[in-house]
C-alpha cells in the first residue's frame, strides 16, 4: 500500500504545471470564468483554444493516450490524470475530449489503416476540431432510438436528419456522426460511424443558447449530406460497437474533482478574509461543517478515481469493474453543486450575479449553472445510477415497458 | 499509487472472516447483545488463541508489530458480522493509551496480558455535558500526599461491566490526566446502559476511590496532549467498524431486492431501488477508497487529524444513511429482530457519537483546514 507519488509522476507534473502556467499567462479575459463559453463562445477564446491544441500537439500530450505505433505516448492512466489535473488546475483549454479521445479510439479500433494515416496525424497534431454528433430530439439517454439515416448511394451515403446537444458545433471542422444505414434496422442494430467535415454542404447549425446565454451547444440539421464512403469507419451496422472504443479511455472522472478543489481552495480563501455582519464567515459554524464535509468528500472522490486510474494501469480496461466509473461521474457531478451551492451562498446575494465586474468570485456563479449540464450529459446520473445497481449490485435490468396507446 | 493489501494482510483478513462466519452467526450475535457480559469469552480466548490482540504491539510484549492498517482490517471484518467484543476498548483504546504513553512496569504488566487475552479493559472519558473533552474533566483525583482519592462520574464507559482495568480521565491540579483504576475497587459502582451500540456502554460512579500514584499513565496534567495523540487511530478504528457494517447492509439490501418479488418481478427491477442501491455503493466505495490511504498515512507517520475526525464524521453520516435505506429496502421483514439488517440501523446511531459528534469532529477537521 502506497499513495505516494513516483519521482517521475512528480517529475512530469511539475513539468505539465510550467507549461500550462506560462501558457495561461497570455490567455484572453474569457478564460477568467473559464468554462466551455470562454473556449467556444467569442472568437478570441476560440482562436487561444485552438493555438492551445496544437502547442499542446506540438508537445505530443495532446495524444499521450494513445498507443506510441499511432503517434502516442502510450502514458499510463495515473499519468493522463495528472497531465489533466493540471490542465484543469490552470483551466487551460484544448485538452479536448471528443477527436482525441472519443474518436480516435473509434478509428484506432476500428478504422481502416487508410484511415489511420488520413484521420489521425491532423488530430494529433491539434490541427482539427471535433464536435459530436450523436443525439438526437428523440435520442438522448435513449442513443439507440437515433432516426438520422445514412442512406448509400453508389461511392456515397446521403444523410439526412438532426442532431442536437452538439458541443463546440459553431466551431468545429468534423463532425463524428452516428447514423442509421440500414433503413429496416431498429435500436442499435444498423447503425454506422462516420467522419464528417463540418464544411459538406447541407449542414446547418443553429445555436442552442445555455441558460445563462453562453454558446456552447447547437442544434445541427442534416440535409442531403454526401459522405464518401471512405469516411465510414468500421463496418456498416457496426457503429454501436465502434462507439464502445471510447470508453477505453482514462474514465476515472478526476477533472471533475480537479475541479472542485480549485472551487474549495478559492472558497476557503474567501471564507478566511470576508466578513459579513461583524464576523469572518470562516467561524461560521454552518459554513465550517459544510466546508468541512465538502473537503471529506472531496477525498473520497478522489481516492475513487485515483483507483480507478491504478485499475487500468494495473489490469487493463477489462478488469475494470463497469460500474466505477459511472459512481465516479455522478459522485462528481453532484459534489459539484454542493461545492458550488456552497461558493455561491457564501457570497450572499452577490452570488447570484454573474460576469467579473461584480462578482467576488469569478466563474463560481457560472460553475454552478453549468452543474445541470453535467449531471445530464456523458450518461445522465439517472442512468448511471442504474448502471450501478446493474453492473455493481446485480440488479435486474428495469423493463422500460411504454405507456399503452390511448 | 499502490492500493493492494500485502499477502499477509489479505490472508489475515480471509482467517478473520472464515473464522466469524463460522463462529459468530447473527444468531449469536444478538444472543450475546442480550446478555449482561456483552461478549463471549469463550470466543475471545478463541481470538487470543489465533494471535488477534497482538496484531500491532511490539515483540517485546508478544505482539508482531504489524503496521496500523492490519488491527484495522480485523476491525472491519468485525464491523461486518456487528460482533460485540471488547477488541476496540482493550486494544485500541487503552493499548494505544498504554504504548503511547504507559511506562515500563505498565506496559509489561498490561500489554502482555491483553495480548494474551488476559485482561479486558475500558477507557473512561466521557462526562455528562463533556462528551470527549479532556479539558473540561469533572472527575477529580485529589492528591493526599500518599495517594489519589477519584470522585465523580463517567458515561459511556464501554466495557466497563466486563473489564477489569480502566484507564479513567480525570482532573488533578496538574491538568487532565490519565489514571489506572480497577474496576473491582472499593467506591465504585457501574451501571450498563440499553444502548443500540451493543458496546456494553456503562455509567461508572467513583465515590472516594483510593488510586496508587504509580497509576498515573505519562506525565500528570498532560491528558489533553496524549489524548490528542491517539485520538485520530481512535477515530480510524470506529471508521473501520462502520464501513464494515456499510458493506454488509448494502450488500444484504442487494440481495433481498434480486430476491423479493412484487408486481411479477424483483423489487430490485425498480428504478428507486436501483438508484437507492447505487447511491449506497457511492456513499460506500468514495469512503472506503479514502479510508486506508489514511490509514496508511497514520502508518507513516503523517499528520492525520483533520483527514481521521472528517472521514470518521462522514462514516458516520453515510452509515446512518445506508443502513436506514437498508431497512427500508427490506420492507416490512426489515423491521423484525428476525431479519438483522435492523441490527446495522441501530449500531449506526450509537457509532454516530463514538470520538465524537459529526459535528464535533467536522469542527475539528475545520480548525486543521486554518479556517
Amino acid at each position: 500500500m502506497d499513495f505516494k507519488f513516483t519521482e517521475e509522476q512528480k517529475k512530469r507534473k511539475t513539468e505539465y504545471d510550467g507549461f500550462f502556467k506560462a501558457l495561461m499567462k497570455d490567455a484572453p479575459p474569457e478564460f477568467e470564468t473559464g468554462g466551455m463559453e470562454a473556449s467556444f463562445g467569442s472568437d478570441e477564446g476560440f482562436e487561444f483554444f485552438r493555438d492551445t491544441q496544437k502547442k499542446l500537439g506540438e508537445m505530443g500530450w495532446l495524444t499521450m493516450a494513445w498507443p506510441k505505433e499511432y503517434g502516442g505516448l502510450a502514458a499510463t492512466n495515473v499519468e493522463q490524470l495528472l497531465f489533466n489535473m493540471s490542465a484543469e488546475e490552470h483551466e487551460a483549454p484544448g485538452v479536448e475530449a471528443i477527436g482525441v479521445n472519443i474518436f480516435a479510439p473509434g478509428v484506432i479500433m476500428f478504422g481502416s489503416e487508410e484511415q489511420k494515416q488520413r484521420l489521425l496525424p491532423p488530430i494529433a497534431r491539434g490541427e482539427v476540431v471535433y464536435c459530436q454528433g450523436w443525439s438526437e430530439p428523440d435520442a438522448g439517454s435513449d442513443l439507440a432510438n437515433l432516426s438520422t439515416t445514412a442512406v448509400r448511394e453508389g461511392d456515397h451515403y446521403i444523410v439526412n436528419g438532426q442532431k442536437i446537444w452538439t458541443t463546440a458545433g459553431h466551431r468545429a471542422d468534423c463532425m463524428y456522426l452516428l447514423a442509421r444505414t440500414d433503413p429496416d434496422s431498429s435500436r442499435s442494430k444498423g447503425l454506422s460511424a462516420f467522419h464528417l467535415d463540418m464544411n459538406t454542404p447541407g449542414i446547418e447549425v443553429r445555436p442552442l443558447y445555455y441558460m445563462d446565454k453562453s454558446h456552447i451547444f447547437n442544434e445541427v440539421f442534416l440535409k442531403d449530406v454526401k459522405i464518401p464512403v471512405e469516411n465510414r469507419i468500421g463496418e456498416e451496422g457496426q457503429g454501436w460497437m465502434v462507439t464502445y472504443a471510447s470508453m477505453t479511455t482514462e474514465r476515472s472522472g478526476f477533472f471533475l474533482f480537479t475541479q472542485c478543489q480549485k472551487a474549495l481552495n478559492r472558497v476557503i480563501d474567501y471564507v478566511k478574509k470576508t466578513k459579513r455582519n461583524g464576523g469572518y464567515l470562516s467561524k461560521d459554524p454552518v459554513i465550517r461543517q459544510k466546508i468541512a464535509r465538502i473537503y471529506t468528500d472531496l477525498q473520497g472522490g478522489k481516492m475513487l478515481g485515483y483507483r480507478i486510474a491504478t485499475i487500468q494501469d494495473e489490469k487493463g480496461i477489462e478488469a475494470l469493474p463497469m460500474h466505477l466509473p459511472s459512481e465516479s461521474k455522478v459522485f462528481g457531478t453532484e459534489l459539484q453543486y454542493e461545492l458550488f451551492s456552497l461558493a455561491t451562498e457564501i457570497m450572499g446575494m452577490y452570488g447570484a450575479v454573474e460576469g467579473v465586474t461584480h462578482a467576488p468570485l469569478k466563474g463560481m456563479l457560472e460553475g454552478f449553472q453549468f452543474v445541470p449540464a453535467l449531471t445530464i450529459a456523458m450518461g445522465s446520473n439517472e442512468v448511471q445510477r442504474n448502471i450501478i445497481a446493474w453492473t455493481g449490485l446485480k440488479q435486474p435490468r428495469c423493463k422500460m415497458t411504454p405507456l399503452p396507446a390511448r | 499509487m499502490d492500493f493492494s493489501f500485502t499477502s499477509d494482510q489479505d490472508m489475515l483478513r480471509d482467517s478473520i472472516a472464515e473464522f466469524l462466519k463460522k463462529e459468530s452467526p447473527f444468531e449469536l450475535v444478538k444472543e450475546i447483545q442480550d446478555s449482561d457480559e456483552g461478549y463471549s469469552a469463550k470466543l475471545w480466548k478463541k481470538m487470543a488463541r489465533l494471535e488477534w490482540m497482538g496484531v500491532c504491539f511490539p515483540e517485546a510484549y508478544g505482539g508482531f508489530e504489524d503496521p496500523y492498517v492490519s488491527l484495522l482490517i480485523i476491525i472491519e471484518e468485525m464491523g461486518k458480522r456487528m460482533f460485540p467484543s471488547p477488541f476496540v476498548s482493550t486494544i485500541v483504546q487503552c493499548g494505544l493509551m498504554i504504548l503511547e504513553y504507559g511506562n515500563e512496569k505498565q506496559k509489561k504488566a498490561l500489554l502482555t496480558k491483553m495480548i494474551k487475552g488476559k485482561l479486558i479493559m475500558a477507557m473512561a472519558l466521557c462526562e455528562d455535558g463533556h462528551d470527549y473533552q479532556p479539558d473540561t474533566f469533572g472527575t477529580v483525583a485529589e492528591d493526599t500526599g500518599e495517594k489519589l482519592v477519584v470522585n465523580g462520574e463517567k458515561t459511556f464507559v464501554c466495557d466497563a461491566n466486563i473489564a477489569r482495568t480502566m484507564i479513567v480521565g480525570v482532573r488533578m491540579e496538574e491538568g487532565p490526566s490519565w489514571v489506572l483504576v480497577d474496576t473491582g475497587d472499593e467506591g465504585i459502582t457501574v451501571e450498563k446502559m440499553k444502548s443500540l451500540g451493543g458496546d456494553n456502554a456503562c455509567l461508572v460512579r467513583f465515590k472516594d476511590v483510593s488510586v496508587p500514584k504509580e497509576n498515573i499513565i505519562g506525565t500528570a496534567g498532560r491528558g489533553r496532549e496524549m489524548y490528542d495523540r491517539i485520538m485520530p487511530r481512535l477515530a480510524l478504528a470506529e471508521t473501520a467498524k462502520m464501513l464494515g457494517g456499510c458493506k454488509s447492509a448494502i450488500d444484504m439490501a442487494a440481495a433481498y431486492a434480486r430476491e423479493r418479488v412484487q408486481y411479477g418481478v424483483p423489487i430490485g427491477a425498480q428504478q428507486s431501488i436501483q438508484h437507492r442501491l447505487a447511491d449506497m455503493r457511492i456513499a460506500y466505495d468514495t469512503c472506503m477508497s479514502y479510508f486506508y490511504k489514511v490509514a496508511w498515512m497514520a502508518d507513516e507517520g503523517l499528520d492525520v487529524v483533520k483527514d481521521a475526525c472528517a472521514l470518521k464524521a462522514r462514516v458516520s453520516e453515510q452509515f446512518n444513511f445506508i443502513s436506514y435505506q437498508a431497512v427500508r429496502i427490506h420492507g416490512g421483514v426489515g423491521l423484525t429482530h428476525e431479519f438483522n439488517v435492523a441490527m446495522f440501523f441501530r449500531y449506526a446511531k450509537a457509532a454516530e457519537f463514538k470520538i465524537g459528534s459529526p459535528a464535533y469532529l467536522y469542527e475539528k477537521a475545520a480548525q486543521e483546514l486554518g479556517l
